[in-house]
Formats: structure tokens, C-alpha cells, sequence
């Protein structure tokens, strides 16, 4: 066991994918992202990225649903894909998911209740005699309550109550971190920021970290602390989000922080548009910055060489720009 | 600004057909009126099950079973001035004469909706077929290009089969189809949810470049307040079946007068905001079902007595303002 | 086309082809082993039937009759011998000597019965996969709802009715109410490739292939049927409509995508050709492949057995690998793979 052993780690993770005829041809999803989520203190660290971006991908490693090509994934020191038999059990209640359509992550023939229950019972280990108050506090805690969600099915609740049954679940296992894959992109705005605020009140009251999945930056700020940039399958900004979100340097990031729509006439004025790309493929497969074919700034190095990560300021920036000579 | 009515609603109430055995009926549009002028861009919003994209498939034409219009008329002002009423006149008349050429359609979830056996190409020969449009191949190639290059589109894509584009530029393209005869009012149904927000700018810039040039009706359907804040001349805000508000863009967002649109625009969370907001407590209701009187009055903290009662009146303010809800009711 | 997408093909084709030989040889050794494990033999049944018959020979000249029976057939070599020798016969087409009418090679008797079994069968697959498309896209898309539920109740009886009972039913309404002509039962089998061997053919295929096609459609028809009905939800036919399509376009539409997966259906349909149709075979008495499988399994045949799998496991791969190399032409998303 080695580095800090309250983090979560992801070391040079690469993961390929075929394209093509029979898909013989290679490209990379993932292209060797490294990343350290603190466990203590908890934190929500937001991942960034488009459709494609790979960052599903980079969530499914974590979670060990798929193996990574090259590197390792690290939990408490722990190489992830090599744990003994039985830390798999532990770490599957470590680490619990919550997905972006809820009506898809519950089984349509089974009460839902009983999700919750099961995760009391086999994984934060709560004796029979207590169990119903648990499974009640939880959902108490989440705005339910055992006595609206007792025997009930999925399609009896909107899309609103069963994320937050989902949310219930993951939390019912005493987990220490919680993967939320666009855990509000499925919900109504007017319902967003209550999920949102949930998020935000298991950080602070239980000190679970949280791994937030989104394509939205301005719900990333809204909650998070830091924040990954993720852009075909490279990582090109990592850090504080304030400080990213105030001064953010790579190119791509930029763009992103001036494309997103506010919900505010006055802003909306000032956005400016921009050519659209119809070259995703050719960028997965750029040798040197993915970003280089719809940047403002590329230069013939930018084609050609891999860019480097660049600290400033605390912040991890992968761009030629902010290279020292 | 001389613009006219081009598209009326009144007084649509609409249902879908669950069982009709047991009488189970779902009560999707409640006695909606609204008025579509020439030259402007008015969005539709809305949460899942508010009724937006079933208004506006009554507004095309296509209300199909199990969708059935119980009451209202939806008419269309040809050029001309004429008034021709599409919840009445026949299949045949809608498909020939009406669709594509006075009104057209962009329906959501655009990147899934092209034939993936035929060539880009001949998706839009196709159309030339189905209105009877005699011209020939040369000359309808010609015509097709010249629609790509006022869009901004690659000629190649045309040669391209449609698994072979990007999501986003499926969805331009569906956009040139729809714009093909030259339509006097479009309808886009959330045309940019599933995009990236880079590639949503592009497209939403298409349809509002479009929309200015040619001074026509672009109505936009969207959940998505700030799609809204960024298109929109003027917006209709629904709520379980009901048009709750409608004003203009600057009205709905600095100055909501429903209750429910001031909480909605309370809980938007804008760019670089970190302070607590909060959500609208509780669910919508069961259209199966809806609560008595005003459908928002379980969630609304100004809720009276009447409220729960009776349906509120439709409050028409100045400046074409209008409000349903007791609030505003003089008495 | 440029150099690169030329080898890409090549190497395509390649692998699909080595994929077919795969697929036969294990095909091949499958039915050799199963042939093997039949608890007995055609050199036992032989001497069983002659001991049967109530000759004169004694137990000790059966017994040595039986030992030079298996010598004469190859059965008594180590099991693995036979196996080598087996396939390296296949391998330059030799299927061996029948055991019940030796020392014809199987090879003459498959060749023979062969040409029956395809003009039936192939013709019968063929029509009942139009007529079942055709209608099952027809039955979506109508409104005549009254029409469409008869024949749907019809196929939905049908369907699951074994056809042993369904071919006989044909026969006595064909025969016993209908009362019209089975004369050409009658009459020998010209022998030889000439007109009159290939009108007798025809002759004799027409009324069973009748009575495939009577009952027969129904399975694609009602496959058709959903798949028409799902299709019809799908966005881009919703689309279709309210651009304006007329019913024709849509129609076509709706065929031409879900052609893609009948397509398979009917080329794997058709290898069934190659095992020949023992039932109808039998009813009708038409001589075709069901009609010799039936009489090597009753006479513990191996050579001919092994023979007719063979061929039916050699159709199978062969087919895959037509569709492998077909398919691209009828669906663009595999003639073109994706880019974004």
C-alpha cells in the first residue's frame, strides 16, 4: 500500500476501442488520464466532457465494469482490478452508482423498497430488528418515506422521486464515495436543484465524496469542488474549480465556458457562435492536442506533438500554449 | 412592427385515450388559446407532461389516435388571408397542400429520424415526391445545394448515408429538410436536446439566422429555460396541460407573474452562481386525475381558497400579458 | 477504390471464408462422433436381420460374417483412423460407400435425390417468404382491420400445429373431398437427365409443394406482421408521414427496412433444403433427401447419414458466409461504417 491512502487514484488509464471494417483499426477512448479524488475531506469532483468525450467510459473503469488497456485505478492504495475476493464485496459497497435514467436502473417487476432494504441488510450490515427505522431514516433523508414508498413499483413514481429513491440506495450501503453519471440531465429544471441540493447535504452531513458525471458546466459549479475537463479521451484541464471556472486556460475549456446558454436574456445577447465540427473521428485519432482542429490558437506543434501537462496556479493544464521554453 | 397572425389556436382541449372501455382518459391540453405571429420566435416551455409537444402536434395537424382534440379549432391564415381550419379538413389535404409547404416540422430526437437505408440525397428528392412537385433531377440537385449552402452545410454530406454523419450533423440536415419549400411557420420540438452545447449553439444559430432572414414563424419547444432565454421573442409557459403565462422573453424572466413561473425561474441555476437555490416542492400532478380547480395549487405557497375550487381565468394584462391564475382575477 | 480499403475487403473476405471452413470441419467431426455413438451398427444390423430371417448359419459364421462385413465398411480400424480417413475422403468429395446398398457411393444417392428435395423445398421457402412478406407488411399497414385479424387468427392456428397433422389434413381434403388427381403417383420415375425426368419432377412436386404453401407462409407473415407494426412506430417512418409521404412511400419504406433481417431468414431458410423434409417426403411420397435419410437411420446407414448431415452442415456455412459477404449490399451501416 502507497500515496495517500484516502483518495481515490486513477493512474495513466488508457482504454482502445475498434472502428472500421471488422473494427480492426484502434482508437482511444480514454488516452492515459490520471486523476486523485479525495476521500477525506469529501469532496465532489466534477468530470466534464461531451458526448464522446469518454468520460462514461472513465466512470465504467472505475466502477470495474470494464478494465482499463493500460494503467491502474487505485482505491485506499488498493489496485482495484487486483483486489482479493473478498475486498470485491467491500469495494462494491464502497463505491455505489447512481445512473442518469432512474427508470433504467430499476427492474419494472420489483418493489422498489426492496432495493433499499437490500442494501441496508448485505452491505451496511444492519440488523433486523432496526432495519425498517434505517430504510426510513434514509428515505426521510432523501424527502420520502417508507410509508410512501412501501411496495411500490418504478413506474409508480416520476422521474423526480425515483432519482432520489436511486440516491437512497446508494447511500443506504454507507458508501465513502457515490458515482453520479448525470444523475439530473432526465429531470425537469424545477426539480434539478433539489437532487442537486441533496448532493451537496451528503458531502457535508454523511462525508461521502462524490464523483459527478455531467455535460452541464453550470451545474458542475453549482456543486463541485474540482473539476476534470475531459475532451476526446484526454484529460486538458484538472483542478480547483473555482480557479478554473474564473481563469479557465486551455482552449477547449474557453469555448465550453462561452457556448453554454444561460437562462438569462441578458447574457444570452453576448454568446457568440461558433463553426461546428463534423470531424470527431479524425480528432480521436490526432497524433499531437485532439483539440488542435477547432482551435483558435493551434500552431504546427499543435498537430504534430502530444502537449504536455502544465501546472499553473495549482491547476493541471494539457496544452502547448502554457509550455516553459 | 407589421407583423399578423399566421397560426390561432382556441380553445384546444385535448385528450389521449388510455381505455375508453373504462372511460380512462388523460387530459393533456386544458382549454389552451394562443396566437402565432409572422416574423418572431416564440418558444414553448414547459416540463415533461406539461403538454408542449401535444399542443404542438394539434398545431400540425397530427393529432392521431390516441390522441383526440375534444374541443377548439386551430386555424391557418394562408397568404392570401384565407382561414383554413386543420382540425378539420382531411388526411389527404394536410399531406398535400399544408405540411412542407405552408408549415413544417422538426421533431425531436432529430439525429434518429432519416431513413438509414437512402443516401442524404434522396431523403430529399423524396420530399419533391410526396407533394407532387415536378421538377427535374438536375434542377432539384441544384436546388438542394444551393439550401446547403445558405445553411452552411458540406455539399459531401449530401453523398452520405446518415449513420455515416455526426449526431449534429444529422440534426442540420433535418433542419435543411424542413426548410425545403420554404414554410411559412416551423415547428421545432426540442431540436437540441442529445447535442453536445458546442454543436447546440450551431444549431440553434441556424434556425434563428434562418428565422430573421425570412421573417417567418418559428415556434420552439423546449424544457430547457435557457434555450429559451437565447431564441425567443416571446414565451408560452405550460403547466400539466394548462398555458399558465405568455409574454414577452424579457417579461417571463425578469418580471414571472404566475407563481409557478417565478419559482421556475427562481430555481435556474445561471453560470457561476454557487449560492443555495432552491426547487419547486413536490411532483406535477396526474393528468389521469388532475387536482380540482387550479392544477398547480398542491405546490403554489400563494394557494387560496378558490384556488382549489375553481380553474382560474385567463388574465389578459397589457402588452398582450397573459396570466391565468386567481391572483391576477379582478373581481 | 483505393489500395488500402481493397486488402481491408480482402482481408475481410478472408476471414469470413476461413470462418466457413471452420464452421464445416467442425460440423463435419460433430456428426461423425454422433454417427459413431449410435448404439449399433450396419454390419450388426445386417447379420440381425439374416439371423432374423431364420438362415441356417451357425452363431461362429455370423460371427465371421459380421467381422468381414466391418472390414468390408471400414469399422474395424481404430476409431481415429476412421476419423482421418473420413475426412481426407471429404476433403476430395468421397463420402464413401453406402452400407444398405453397397457399394453404391453415397455421393450417386445424394446427387440423385438431391434435385427433388431442392425443387420442392427451394420453391416452397422462396414463395412462402414473398407471399408471407408481402402480405405481413400489407396486414400492418392496413386499415381494413377485419381482413387482417382473419388471416392473423388463421396463421396464429396454424402455426403451431405440427405439420405431420396439417400435410395429412391437406391430403384428405386434397384427395377424399376435393377428390382431384393423384394419378401422377403412379407412374415410374423417368430415369436420366432428360425432359420427360424434369416434367415428372414438376409433376410430382406440385401438389406437396401446395400443401407447404397452403399452410407454409403463415410464420413469415406473422413475423413480418410485428416487425411492420414495430417498425411503423419507429421516428423515421413517424417522419416519413409528416413530411407528407403518401401510403406507398411509407409502404416501401417499412419493406425495405425490415428486409434486412428476412433476408437472413430466408437464406438460412433455405440450407433446410439440403436435410430434405422427411415428413413430407414420406406423405407424399416424393423422392427426394428425406426420403434416403430416413431409410439410412432405419438401416443404421453411417456412411449415408454422415453423408446427408454433411451436406446440410456444409449449406449452413456456406450460407453464413453468403450473407456475411451479402449483407453489406442490402444495409449501408455495414457497407459503411460509421464515423461519428
Amino acid at each position: 500500500m502507497q500515496g495517500n491512502e484516502n483518495s481515490l487514484k486513477v493512474e495513466s488509464v488508457s482504454k482502445y476501442y475498434g472502428y472500421g471494417l471488422l473494427g480492426l483499426k484502434k482508437f482511444k477512448v480514454l488516452d492515459k488520464i490520471s486523476l486523485g479524488i479525495p476521500l477525506k475531506p469529501p469532496t465532489i469532483f466534477a468530470i466534464v466532457g461531451e458526448t464522446g468525450s469518454g468520460k462514461t467510459t472513465l466512470l465504467r473503469i472505475i466502477l470495474r465494469m470494464i478494465k482499463p488497456d493500460e494503467g491502474v485505478v487505485k482505491y485506499k492504495g488498493l489496485d482495484v482490478f487486483k483486489l482479493p475476493r473478498n475486498a470485491v464485496s467491500w469495494y462494491r459497497k464502497e463505491v455505489q452508482p447512481i445512473f442518469q435514467d432512474p427508470y433504467e436502473s430499476f427492474n419494472p417487476l420489483r418493489r422498489v423498497d426492496s432495493y433499499i432494504f437490500d442494501a441496508a441488510k448485505r452491505m451496511a450490515k444492519v440488523d433486523k430488528g432496526s432495519i425498517e427505522e434505517y430504510v426510513d431514516g434514509i428515505l426521510r433523508y432523501v424527502g420520502l418515506s417508507l410509508d410512501r414508498v412501501h411496495g411500490k413499483y418504478p413506474h409508480e413514481f416520476s422521474g423526480g422521486e425515483l432519482q432520489r429513491i436511486a440516491i437512497a440506495r446508494a447511500i443506504a450501503a454507507r458508501p465513502t464515495l457515490i458515482l453520479a453519471d448525470e444523475p439530473v440531465s432526465m429531470l425537469d429544471a424545477s426539480l434539478r436543484v433539489n437532487v442537486l441540493n441533496l448532493f451537496k447535504k451528503i458531502r457535508d452531513d454523511l462525508g461521502t465524496s462524490i464523483i459527478y458525471v455531467t455535460h452541464d458546466l453550470a451545474t458542475a459549479y453549482y456543486i463541485a469542488d474540482q473539476i476534470a475537463v475531459l475532451y476526446r479521451g484526454s484529460l486538458v484541464e484538472l483542478g480547483s474549480i473555482d480557479k478554473v471556472y474564473e481563469n479557465p486556460r486551455h482552449p477547449y475549456t474557453q469555448l465550453l465556458l462561452t457556448s453554454i446558454l444561460e437562462p438569462d436574456p441578458k447574457i444570452s445577447e453576448k454568446i457568440k457562435p461558433l463553426k461546428l465540427s463534423t470531424i470527431e473521428l479524425k480528432e480521436f485519432l490526432a497524433q499531437g492536442c485532439k483539440f488542435a482542429y477547432r482551435c483558435p490558437y493551434a500552431s504546427k506543434k499543435c498537430f504534430e506533438k502530444e502537449p504536455p501537462n502544465v501546472t499553473i496556479n495549482g491547476v493541471i493544464v494539457k496544452c502547448h500554449l502554457y509550455e516553459k521554453s | 412592427m407589421n407583423t399578423h397572425i399566421v397560426l390561432s389556436a382556441i380553445n384546444i382541449s385535448a385528450d389521449y385515450i388510455l381505455d375508453s372501455k373504462r372511460g380512462l382518459y388523460l387530459n393533456a391540453i386544458d382549454n389552451v388559446s394562443i396566437d402565432f405571429r409572422s416574423d418572431e420566435v416564440i418558444g414553448i416551455a414547459g416540463e415533461s407532461g406539461s403538454g408542449k409537444s401535444t399542443l404542438v402536434k394539434i398545431l400540425y395537424g397530427a393529432a392521431f389516435p390516441p390522441l383526440i382534440i375534444r374541443k377548439g379549432k386551430v386555424y391557418l391564415f394562408t397568404k392570401d388571408n384565407s382561414k383554413i381550419d386543420i382540425t378539420s379538413i382531411t388526411r389527404e389535404e394536410l399531406r398535400k397542400n399544408i405540411w412542407w409547404k405552408h408549415i413544417s416540422y422538426i421533431p425531436q430526437n432529430a439525429m434518429n429520424v432519416l431513413n438509414p437505408v437512402k443516401k442524404v440525397k434522396d431523403q430529399f428528392i423524396e420530399v419533391f415526391k410526396y407533394h407532387d412537385e415536378r421538377i427535374d433531377a438536375k434542377e432539384t440537385i441544384t436546388k438542394i445545394k444551393e439550401l446547403f449552402m445558405r445553411l452552411g452545410l458540406p455539399i459531401e454530406a449530401l453523398n452520405a448515408y446518415p449513420h455515416q454523419l455526426s449526431g449534429g450533423m444529422r440534426q442540420r440536415v433535418v433542419i435543411a429538410l424542413s426548410l425545403l419549400f420554404n414554410p411559412r411557420i416551423v415547428i421545432a420540438d426540442e431540436p437540441t436536446t442529445a447535442v453536445d452545447v458546442v454543436t447546440q449553439l450551431g444549431i440553434l444559430n441556424l434556425l434563428k439566422d434562418w428565422q430573421r432572414n425570412s421573417k417567418t414563424t418559428l415556434i420552439m419547444v423546449s424544457h430547457d429555460m435557457s434555450v429559451h432565454a437565447y431564441m425567443d421573442d416571446r414565451i408560452v409557459v405550460m403547466y400539466a396541460g394548462n398555458v399558465v403565462e405568455v409574454g414577452s422573453k424579457n417579461d417571463i424572466f425578469e418580471n414571472p407573474m404566475h407563481p409557478y413561473t417565478k419559482l421556475l425561474i427562481a430555481s435556474l441555476i445561471k453560470k457561476g452562481e454557487k449560492k443555495l437555490k432552491t426547487g419547486i416542492a413536490g411532483e406535477p400532478p396526474n393528468l389521469l386525475n388532475p387536482p380540482p380547480g387550479c392544477r398547480f395549487h398542491p405546490r403554489c405557497p400563494f394557494a387560496m381558497d378558490i384556488c382549489r375550487r375553481e380553474a382560474p381565468p385567463i388574465v389578459e394584462l397589457s402588452d398582450g400579458k397573459v396570466v391565468r391564475c386567481w391572483l391576477y382575477a379582478r373581481k | 477504390m483505393k489500395l488500402h480499403s481493397v486488402k481491408s475487403l480482402l482481408s475481410y473476405i478472408a476471414k469470413r471464408f476461413a470462418l466457413m471452413i471452420i464452421m464445416i470441419w467442425v460440423g463435419l467431426t460433430l456428426s461423425f462422433i454422433i454417427s459413431r455413438l449410435l448404439p449399433f451398427n450396419a454390419a450388426d444390423y445386417l447379420v440381425s436381420q439374416l439371423a432374423a430371417a431364420g438362415s441356417q448359419l451357425s452363431a461362429q459364421d455370423l460371427e465371421n460374417m459380421r467381422r468381414q462385413l466391418l472390414s468390408l465398411y471400414g469399422l474395424d480400424k481404430p476409431l481415429f483412423v476412421q476419423y482421418l480417413d473420413f475426412l481426407r475422403n471429404y476433403f476430395v468429395g468421397n463420402m464413401g460407400p453406402s452400407f444398405a446398398y453397397f457399394p453404391t457411393p453415397v455421393r450417386d444417392i445424394i446427387i440423385n435425390a438431391l434435385p427433388w428435395s431442392i425443387v420442392l423445398l427451394m420453391s416452397a421457402s422462396i414463395i412462402n417468404w414473398i407471399i408471407g412478406n408481402v402480405i405481413g407488411v400489407l396486414a400492418a399497414i392496413s386499415k381494413k382491420r377485419n381482413v387482417v385479424a382473419v388471416l392473423e387468427n388463421f396463421a396464429l392456428v396454424t402455426v403451431p400445429i405440427p405439420y405431420a397433422v396439417l400435410g395429412l389434413a391437406f391430403l384428405i381434403v386434397y384427395a377424399l373431398v376435393l377428390k382431384l388427381p393423384l394419378t401422377m403417383y403412379g407412374r415410374p420415375v423417368a430415369v436420366g437427365v432428360s425432359l420427360g425426368y424434369i416434367l415428372s419432377m414438376f409433376e410430382r412436386a406440385l401438389v406437396p409443394l401446395l400443401g407447404l404453401v397452403i399452410v407454409g407462409w403463415t410464420g413469415s407473415f406473422l413475423y413480418m406482421k410485428n416487425l411492420a407494426v414495430r417498425m411503423m412506430q419507429e421516428d423515421f417512418i413517424v417522419y416519413k408521414i409528416l413530411q407528407g409521404a403518401k401510403d406507398r412511400h411509407v409502404t416501401g419504406m417499412v419493406f425495405r427496412n425490415a428486409l434486412i433481417p428476412q433476408y437472413t431468414g430466408l437464406i438460412l431458410g433455405l440450407t433446410r433444403v439440403f436435410a430434405g423434409s422427411m415428413l413430407v417426403e414420406y406423405l407424399f411420397n416424393y423422392p427426394g433427401i428425406g426420403l434416403i435419410l430416413r431409410s439410412a437411420i432405419s438401416s443404421g446407414d453411417f456412411n449415408l447419414m454422415v453423408g446427408i448431415v454433411s451436406i446440410s452442415v456444409i449449406a449452413v456455412a456456406i450460407a453464413t458466409f453468403i450473407l456475411d459477404l451479402t449483407y453489406p449490399l442490402l444495409d449501408p451501416r455495414i457497407r459503411y461504417p460509421g464515423a461519428g
